[in-house]
This record gives C-alpha cells, sequence and structure tokens, in this order.
C-alpha cells in the first residue's frame, strides 16, 4: 500500500501545523517522519490514522481517497509513544481486541493473537498485564496488537521515545525486523536522527509544518536541500562558516572553492567534521584548542582562521592544545547555503 | 526525650480516639441496658446481662423493619441510577468532544454553590404536585438520580486515564460505547465502587426530603422513622438507644468492609457529605 | 484530538441526556423558580398564581425576629465551631502522622463519625446531655459542678449544639488534612531534620505553609457548611429548635416556615438571603486568601 498526500494543510485556530505537504510513502518500505518537536510530524501521522481531519489537501492510500474515512475504516495499525496498553487487560488481552471490534470468531483470533506474539517474541508473557512488562516488551504488545488485524499500514508515533538507551537500539533492530518479515507499509515519526537514519529506508523530514526533503537517509546525509536538513541530521553537527562568493570563489577558513557563475554574495559554508581529512601536505593550518574522545573516534575542536570547527579524527592519534595541524577538504563536501538557508548548486 | 514525645502523642490519639467513639459507644451499650442500668448510680459501664429485648420492645412500637427495607429501596435506588448517569455524562464531558462542552460543563459546577434549601421548595411542588408522588418512595429516588458533584468527580477520574487509550481504540475501530464498558469503566473502579459508597452512605442519612414527602408510616425511611420514635419514646433511652443503633450498624458494617475506599475517597478528593 | 461536529454532538448529547435531564428539571429549573416565588406575596403552590409582586417577603424576613435570632445563633455557631474544629483537626492530623506504630489504627477510629446518621447519633448526645442521668454531668459532677441543663436551660443550647457540630465535623477534616501533610515532599522534613529545626519550628515554618491553601479550601467548606447547619438540630432537639429557638439556625428557620408555617414564598425569600450571605462570605474570603495563603 502506497500513502500519498496531497497538498495536506492542518490548522489548528491560528497556528499552521501541517502546511501545504505533498509527498508519497514508498509501499512495503519504512519511512521515517523527522523533525524537531513541534514541527508537524505527529500532526501529520495523526492526519494520516485519521484521528484529525484535514483542514485541506488529500490523503490517498494507492488510489483510494481516505481523507474523509473514519479512522477504522482505513485499515491502520498505530503504535503510542506511551504503548497506550489497556491497563487492565492482559498482553493477550490487549493483542485480540483490535479482533473482538471486528467480530472475529474468538478462536481464530486467539490463533491469531499467538502468532504475532511470536513474531514480536513475547509468547512467553502473554498472562501478564502491562504494569507486569518493562517498558520494551509493552512496546513489543502494542506493536502486535498493531499488527494483529493487518493493517495495510503501520504508524508508529515516537515509539522508542521512552525507553532507555540500550532497549532503544534493541528496539530499532525488531521494528526493522518485524517491519522485513510483514513487509507492511511503515511510517515511523521520530525526533532523533540517529534513530531515523539507522532504521528508514526513506525520510522526509519536516520544519514549522513545512516538508523540507523526502530522501533516502544517505542521499539526504550527502545531500541535504537547505541549512537546516544539513544542521538536523549528523551528530557531532554540520560546521557552517559564514563568508562570502567573491569573483567565482568562496573562501571557507582558508579552503578556497570554484562558485562557477553564482553572483556575488554572502553564504554559509557547511562542512561535515567527517570530511576534514588530517594530511601533511594540507593546504590549511588548524589550532587545536580542545580534543572529546568518545572511544571509537576523536573530535578535535580546532580553529579555522577565527572559525572553531569539530574535526573527527583517527582515535589514536593524540594532540595538545595549541597545536597547529594541517587539513585537507575535498571541494565537493563543500556545501553552500545562502543567507535564507537554501542550498546554492554550484 | 524521644520517647516523652512518643508517650505524650499517645496519650493525646488515645484521648482524642476515646472522645470522638464514645458517643458511638454509649449508644451501643445503652441499647443493651435496662431503664435502672441507664439510670443507676454509679453508672454502669458494661451492660450485664445484655438486653436484647430492647430491640424486640423498639420493633413493637415503630416498624424499624419496614423502615429499614425503605430505605435499602431509596439508597439502592438513588445509588444505582446516579452511577449509571455519572457515567454517561462523565464520558461525554471527559471523551467525547462536542460544541458548548466546557460552557456546560462549568454551569452545572457553578450550580454546586447553590444552597439546596433553594432548590427544595420548587422540587416539593414538582414532585408532590407536578409528578402526584406525594408518599411514594419513587419520590425519594428520582429527584437524586442524578448528581453534578459525583459528574464532576468521575470526569476527574476519567482525565486521569490517558487519552490514547481512546485513540487506539479508534483506530482499532472500537465504539464509543464498547470503550466506555471495556476500557473506562473497568479503569475506574475503584472511582465508581468509592461514589456509589458516597452516595449511599448520603441517601442513608438524608432528612428533609423524605421528610418532606412522605406522610405514612409505611412509607417512612429510617432518619424519619427515628425522629418520629425519639418524639413517642421520650426518655427510655435504652428503646431510642436501640432504634439508634439499627439505623447505625449498616453503615458501621459498610465502613468496616470498605474504609480503604471513603477514607481515600475523602483524602484524594475532599468530599464534604 | 477529535474535532466537535454535528454528528459528535448529537452522540455526546445522548450520553448527557439522563443526566441533563434530571438537573435541568431538579437543579437548574428550580433555582429560577424558587427565585421568582419568593418575590410574590401570595403564591398558591397548587393553581401555580401569585399576587402581590414586590420585595414584600424580603422585608418581612428582615424584619422577623425569629430570622434575626437564627441569625445571631448561626454566626456565633459558625465562628466558633470553624476555627475550633480546624485547629483540633490540624493537631490530630500531625499527630496521626508520627512515624508510630498503631497510627492506621487510630486514623480508622477518628473517620468512623463521618459516615454516621445524625439523626441517630444525635440521640446518643441527647442522652450524654440529659441533665439528670446523661453521663457529662455526673462526670462534671465528680468535679463539683453543679448539674448543668445542657438542652433545656437558653444558655446552654447553643453551646450543645456547638459541641455536637464540632464533633460531627471534626473526621472529614483530619483524614483531609492528613492526607495533605502526608503529600508534602518529605525532602522538605529531611531538610529540616539535617538543620536541626525543632518540632514546632518545623510545623510553623514547613507543614502550615505548605498546608496553607488546603487550610483555607477547608475552612471555605466547612464555613459554608456551619451556616447551613440544619439536621445537627433536629438530631439534638427534634421537634423544636431548643429551648425558646435558641438553638434555630438560619436553615431551620427556612424549613419552618416552608413546612411547619407553611409560607413557600417567604421560605423561598430567606433561602435566597442565605444564599447571598454565602455568597458574599465566601468572596470576602477568597479575597482575603490572596494576601494570606503562602503559596
Amino acid at each position: 500500500m502506497k500513502v500519498r498526500l496531497e497538498n495536506l494543510t492542518k490548522k489548528f485556530e491560528e497556528v499552521t501545523a501541517v502546511n501545504d505537504a505533498t509527498l508519497e510513502f514508498l509501499e512495503g518500505k519504512l519511512t521515517g517522519l523527522l523533525g524537531p518537536s513541534g514541527c508537524g510530524k505527529s500532526t501529520t501521522l495523526y492526519l494520516i490514522a485519521g484521528l484529525f481531519k484535514a483542514t485541506s489537501g488529500k490523503i490517498f492510500f494507492d488510489d483510494e481517497d481516505v481523507t474523509r474515512k473514519e479512522p477504522e475504516k482505513r485499515g491502520i495499525g498505530l503504535v503510542f509513544q506511551n504503548y497506550a496498553l489497556y491497563p487492565h487487560m492482559t498482553a493477550e488481552q490487549n493483542i485480540m481486541f483490535p479482533l473482538q471490534n471486528l467480530k472475529v470468531p474468538k478462536k481464530e483470533a486467539r490463533k491469531r493473537a499467538l502468532d504475532m506474539a511470536k513474531l514480536v517474541h513475547i509468547s512467553e508473557l502473554l498472562n501478564r498485564k502491562p504494569g507486569q512488562m518493562s517498558g520494551g516488551q509493552q512496546q513489543r504488545v502494542a506493536i502486535a496488537r498493531a499488527l494483529v488485524k493487518e493493517p495495510r499500514i503501520l504508524l508508529l508515533d515516537e515509539p522508542l521515545s521512552n525507553l532507555d538507551a540500550r532497549l532503544r537500539l534493541e528496539m530499532r533492530e525488531e521494528i526493522k525486523r518485524i517491519q522485513r518479515e510483514t513487509g507492511v507499509t511503515t511510517i515511523f515519526v521520530t525526533h532523533d536522527q540517529e534513530e531515523a537514519m539507522s532504521i528508514s529506508d526513506q525520510i522526509a523530514i519536516m520544519n514549522e509544518g513545512l516538508l523540507q526533503q523526502v530522501a533516502s537517509p544517505q542521499e539526504m546525509y550527502r545531500n541535504p536541500v537547505n541549512e537546516f536538513v544539513a544542521k538536523f541530521l549528523g551528530n557531532p553537527p554540520i560546521n557552517i562558516i559564514e563568508t562570502e562568493i567573491k569573483g567565482g570563489k568562496v573562501d571557507a577558513g582558508g579552503f578556497l572553492m570554484n562558485t562557477g557563475t553564482l553572483p556575488d554574495q554572502p553564504v554559509h559554508v557547511g562542512v561535515r567534521p567527517e570530511s576534514f581529512r588530517l594530511d601533511a601536505n594540507g593546504s590549511v593550518k588548524a589550532v587545536v584548542q580542545a580534543m572529546e574522545y568518545t572511544g571509537r573516534e576523536t573530535l578535535l575542536f580546532a580553529y579555522l582562521g577565527e572559525k572553531l570547527c569539530k574535526v573527527i579524527i583517527n582515535a589514536d592519534i593524540i594532540f595538545k592544545k595549541g597545536d597547529s595541524v594541517s587539513l585537507s577538504l575535498k571541494e565537493k563536501s563543500m556545501l553552500l547555503f545562502d543567507l535564507e538557508g537554501n542550498r546554492l548548486y554550484v | 526525650m524521644k520517647n516523652v514525645y512518643k508517650i505524650i502523642t499517645y496519650i493525646l490519639l488515645a484521648a482524642g480516639a476515646v472522645i470522638m467513639l464514645f458517643p458511638f459507644f454509649w449508644m451501643i451499650t445503652g441499647s443493651l441496658k435496662t431503664y435502672n442500668q441507664i439510670t443507676a448510680t454509679p453508672i454502669v459501664w458494661w451492660p450485664v446481662p445484655a438486653q436484647w429485648n430492647n430491640y424486640t420492645t423498639a420493633l413493637e412500637y415503630a416498624p424499624f423493619d419496614i423502615y429499614f427495607i425503605n430505605t435499602v429501596i431509596v439508597s439502592v435506588g438513588t445509588t444505582v441510577s446516579v452511577l449509571i448517569t455519572s457515567i454517561f455524562a462523565a464520558f461525554a464531558f471527559s471523551r467525547l468532544k462536542f460544541r458548548g462542552r466546557d460552557t456546560i460543563f462549568s454551569i452545572l459546577l457553578s450550580t454546586l454553590m447553590i444552597p439546596s434549601q433553594i432548590l427544595i421548595i420548587t422540587n416539593y411542588v414538582t414532585v408532590a404536585v407536578r409528578m402526584q408522588l406525594m408518599d411514594t418512595l419513587l419520590a425519594l429516588i428520582i429527584p437524586f438520580t442524578a448528581s453534578i458533584f459525583y459528574i464532576y468527580l468521575l470526569r476527574e477520574f476519567f482525565n486521569q486515564i490517558p487519552e490514547q487509550l481512546y485513540l487506539a481504540a479508534k483506530v482499532d475501530g472500537t465504539s464509543d460505547w464498547r470503550y466506555l464498558w471495556k476500557i473506562m469503566v473497568p479503569n475506574a473502579k475503584n472511582a465508581l465502587i468509592t461514589i456509589g459508597l458516597f452516595n449511599f452512605i448520603a441517601s442513608w442519612n438524608a432528612y428533609i426530603w423524605p421528610l418532606l414527602l412522605t406522610n405514612s408510616e409505611s412509607k417512612r425511611v429510617l432518619s424519619i422513622g427515628l425522629k418520629y420514635f425519639s418524639g413517642e419514646a421520650g426518655t427510655d433511652y435504652e428503646l431510642l438507644m436501640a432504634a439508634g443503633t439499627i439505623v447505625i450498624a449498616p453503615l458501621l458494617v459498610i465502613y468496616l468492609f470498605f474504609r480503604r475506599y471513603i477514607v481515600e475517597g475523602v483524602a484524594r478528593s475532599g468530599i464534604k457529605g | 484530538m477529535f474535532e466537535p461536529r454535528w454528528k459528535t454532538t448529537l452522540k455526546a448529547l445522548l450520553y448527557l441526556s439522563p443526566a441533563l435531564i434530571v438537573i435541568a428539571v431538579f437543579v437548574i429549573y428550580p433555582m429560577f423558580r424558587s427565585v421568582w416565588i419568593s418575590f410574590f406575596k401570595d403564591y398558591n403552590i397548587f393553581k401555580h398564581t401569585g399576587s402581590g409582586f414586590g420585595l414584600d417577603n424580603y422585608k418581612w424576613v428582615l424584619n422577623d425576629g425569629r430570622f434575626i435570632l437564627a441569625l445571631k445563633n448561626t454566626t456565633i455557631y459558625t465562628i466558633v465551631v470553624v476555627p475550633v474544629s480546624v485547629v483540633i483537626a490540624l493537631f490530630t492530623a500531625v499527630l496521626l502522622n508520627s512515624k508510630m506504630k498503631g497510627m492506621k489504627l487510630f486514623e480508622t477510629l477518628y473517620f468512623l463519625p463521618y459516615i454516621t446518621n445524625l439523626i441517630a447519633i444525635g440521640l446518643a448526645f441527647k442522652f450524654i446531655f440529659n441533665s439528670t442521668y446523661g453521663i457529662l454531668n455526673r462526670i462534671l459532677g465528680l468535679f463539683g459542678i453543679d448539674t448543668i441543663m445542657w438542652l433545656n436551660d437558653p444558655k446552654y443550647s447553643l453551646p450543645a449544639l456547638i459541641i455536637f457540630g464540632i464533633w460531627s465535623g471534626l473526621a472529614f477534616k483530619i483524614v483531609v488534612f492528613l492526607a495533605g501533610i502526608q503529600g508534602i515532599n518529605k525532602q522538605y522534613y529531611q531538610a529540616a531534620k539535617i538543620d536541626n529545626t525543632s518540632r514546632w519550628r518545623t510545623f510553623t515554618k514547613i507543614t502550615m505553609p505548605m498546608l496553607s491553601p488546603m487550610i483555607f479550601y477547608i475552612g471555605i467548606i466547612s464555613f459554608i457548611g456551619a451556616l447551613k447547619t440544619y439536621v445537627e438540630v433536629v438530631g439534638l432537639y427534634g421537634n423544636n429548635p431548643g429551648p425558646a429557638d435558641t438553638a434555630m439556625t438560619i436553615v431551620y428557620y427556612v424549613y419552618d416556615l416552608f413546612y411547619g408555617a407553611n409560607e413557600p414564598p417567604r421560605a423561598a425569600a430567606a433561602s435566597v438571603i442565605l444564599f447571598l450571605i454565602i455568597l458574599v462570605f465566601t468572596f470576602i474570603q477568597l479575597r482575603a486568601s490572596k494576601k494570606r495563603v503562602q503559596y
């Protein structure tokens, strides 16, 4: 099932939560809906679920217009951040509940619930109530409950943000596995860029109600359409150097880039911390200010001229404050943005 | 020093407990004394042998068994009705979205300020004259089949059940009716028990309304029967105490079994009788 | 999250209708109707006809000596019962909050009077107050105090009512205060202990300020409740409001006009006056609280 939004807009009195969004969620894939809190991503999800009614625009499931359909008629499964399990029911009763709404015979409902429990690895917990389960286990039950009626689309609203760091990594893999095994079209809302990058086949990134970019994680990381996307993805975040185009060239902390026919103007140059290379023959000298060890690699804070930049280097190299290092940088890893934040292409 | 504080605390609390409980003790023991023991000097603290026939004598004077049954009918009747109307109304106010919801709710809440005396004058006309229900048990039930205060309380409890449960149920195609009975009500079980108990106790102790709306002995509830009886029995305190004990005993039993719900209910919501 | 639409509004009304119908008939309608009736000099409740529209009933009630007496009694009752019972309840709640064995049992015992039937327990008080063989006089007699005609001497009838009123209102206040005290963050007390704060200072500087909104709330509730005292009078005195009306309260006066004297318009006027008194005092207290309540 393909999900298509056409000029979708949602206004709450004065606030426009979703502004004219047009986008397609790929069939059988997992799409991450990413953005800072308040950007309209959860509203978009609830619009797709039918819990909100669109102010204008349309929502299509394949070619069927579902914009005016009630949530229960849309054939969706929804998993909430706080799981929303019914506290007085066991895991099994929770999973069976949607089927009972559909008047599925008890025997069949039970069998399907057991199958689901097997899929999400909670077969041995079926008789427990939510209060007797860990967060991760509750999350599995919630996923099973969402999937048991074989929805056309699975919607997940910040499903991992209530879990601790370890469980989050584990459940991330689990959701990916379950999505692959079932092949259900999945939309996953998160504010965590790392989570979105690692789990998604495709990412849609939003800010202040506006859809910014839709692309695969790699494409979006390497080729952001604007400064917001460039800054939102990546940790440590991208370095932004304020400078200007003069006579077809730009000088970013000593690194020069040909800007072709672009007119003279002030610009921001974005450089990812891992794009720099330690290079004895490097064209630019930087002065080390501080180092931060993360184990796998080392984060170097160094002055490129006036600008303090973050540079990722190999973990076994050690510098002191005040050391001078030579850096090199490929021209194509410099991203150019105008002052409105729009990407400038050479 | 610490032990002195401890001992003083215990002494003060024990003294307070004696004062709080003494009227109950005096009523129950008084109901088992002879007239001579009631008036004897020195004071008879414990009735030996217990005069159980005070109860049969009191029953001969006035049909407390009938009063008792009437009171049970009225209390159960109002309590069941209040629970049902409150469940529906609290659900609408806490989950359903409708136009004018907050306005209606605040208007209802503001009427809690109105003293019941103002209402009783007109309600008497409505029930006794217009509905022609004078001297019926139905007259004692109908005006009390819904309560703004309990709707307010139950709504508070319902609001504590996360909204996402409702959304999850909606997505799964659960009807509002089914959601109310399968999810809301089971999760608000304790609140419903508490509200039911409060209403039952209040109804059991109601005085002015049943006094106004009933004449005949066969329609009296315990409070009214007791009031008339106290006029007739005069100073036969052993009989008065027996009759009083009949009225209070069921309340004591309820308190014994449901103490937790009652105390927590009061503590949590500051309910005043 | 759903937005209101006409369909959902209709459905909600269906859920609301049982309660709303009852409330409309027995709360909203009588609220206006009674006020309306109170303006008629003569009103026939069977024919719903009235004559002599005006403020006569209000003038009559305000000039009635029995009303003035009821107002005086109720005022005295209220200004004694409310502060005394609040202080006793607060003190008891603090004691009950001690970390000692048996506190749950005490709590259970203290709360018992809350559920009781005031007509019934009023008989026990009548028995206790009885001048010849009541236990109160016998105990006072041990200290050489002469027989007091608690219920028959006009000097003592109001004090007897006040004693009964304090006793019957304590349970509720104790439980609410105890819950309030237990709801105060323990860390304040731990910090106070580390700083070697005395018990009295802990009470006045931590417990009282933290509890002040609740004390105020209970104060207002008890105040309104005391202004509406009625069943206590019936429980203690039965068919009359004490010797020479000395224990007559405003509500007793209202019902006496309505039921005893069969004067619904005047009773309605008196009840509206009661409402206005409650309203004014509540308003004053709310204003005062803005300055006093400490957080």
